[in-house]
């Protein structure tokens, strides 16, 4: 990264992605058969992608972009506050683990995806004030292994394949 | 190489019987008696889940809350995400169905 007009440059790019891969999320059919509420996590291919390539600050900035945007596109007041502390819980732990040098991208993903979930739940049950919105959250964390999983694979793709930008 | 994936195994097992453990231990299972109506953390209402009824809740918004053969389930919702109207009926102690645009929770309990 040498040129600071190249970084906003990529970072406008990444947030954009980012950006269309939440919109891609909401024409996806729900899977309430599964559990009320439950996404994949798109953005988050992205995300982490920064997350490697770019910086902890970048993401943050990429993933702060992405969730303002998308709530004023076609979110709500509500729904920036549930996203905006997943992402923070996710991406400190995400960050945090990787640290660690111990684990793939897919399993931080997966971590992230549980974070996220965490956080979610805590809000909800603090905002409605009924701590057994918790009893929501090991059907939310099988369900995060699971696309976490898959958008980790996903992230560790674009990764390998773009090494230098 | 391999030892990432040593560890990544390791920790997705724990992660997923973690999560397993809460699902299946930790999930409530005694019938309950009554569906309490919670807005903002304070309940509002409690209807009786021996007695078919259907009644609007309005606050925020309007939910249908339906009690049919000891389950409770919300019908309709006039809210964006319909979260609350494709949760499954609930009939045991502790569990909830909650409408976030609401700041609605129906809960059973004893």
């Amino acid at each position: 990264m040498k040129t600071n007009a190249k970084k906003i440059t990529l970072i406008g790019l990444l947030a954009a992605l980012a950006l269309i891969l939440s919109f891609l999320e909401t024409l996806l059919p729900p899977l309430y058969s599964f559990a009320p509420g439950i996404k994949i996590g798109l953005p988050n291919v992205i995300i982490l992608f920064a997350l490697y390539r770019l910086s902890f600050k970048d993401a943050a900035l990429i993933s702060t972009v992405r969730i303002i945007l998308a709530s004023l596109l076609f979110g709500s007041a509500i729904s920036f506050a549930y996203s905006i502390a997943g992402a923070v819980l996710s991406l400190t732990v995400m960050w945090a683990i990787k640290k660690l040098r111990l684990f793939s991208a897919a399993a931080i993903s997966v971590t992230g995806a549980i974070c996220h979930n965490l956080a979610q739940v805590a809000v909800a049950a603090a905002m409605m004030n009924t701590k057994e919105i918790f009893l929501y959250l090991p059907v939310l964390a099988i369900s995060g292994i699971v696309t976490g999983l898959a958008v980790g694979l996903t992230s560790t793709l674009l990764i390998k394949k773009i090494k230098n930008i | 190489m391999i030892k990432k994936l040593k560890n990544d195994i390791i920790l997705l097992s724990i992660l997923l019987a973690a999560a397993l453990f809460g699902f299946f231990v930790l999930h409530p299972n005694t019938y309950g008696k009554y569906a309490a109506v919670i807005a903002d953390g304070k309940e509002i209402a409690r209807y009786s889940l021996a007695e078919d009824i259907e009644t609007d809740i309005s606050l925020l918004g309007v939910n249908r809350l339906v009690i049919k053969d000891g389950t409770a389930r919300i019908d309709s919702a006039d809210c964006k995400n319909q979260v609350c109207v494709h949760s499954d009926p609930i009939q045991n102690i502790g569990e909830t169905i909650a409408c976030l645009p609401h700041k609605l929770v129906i809960k059973i309990v004893e």
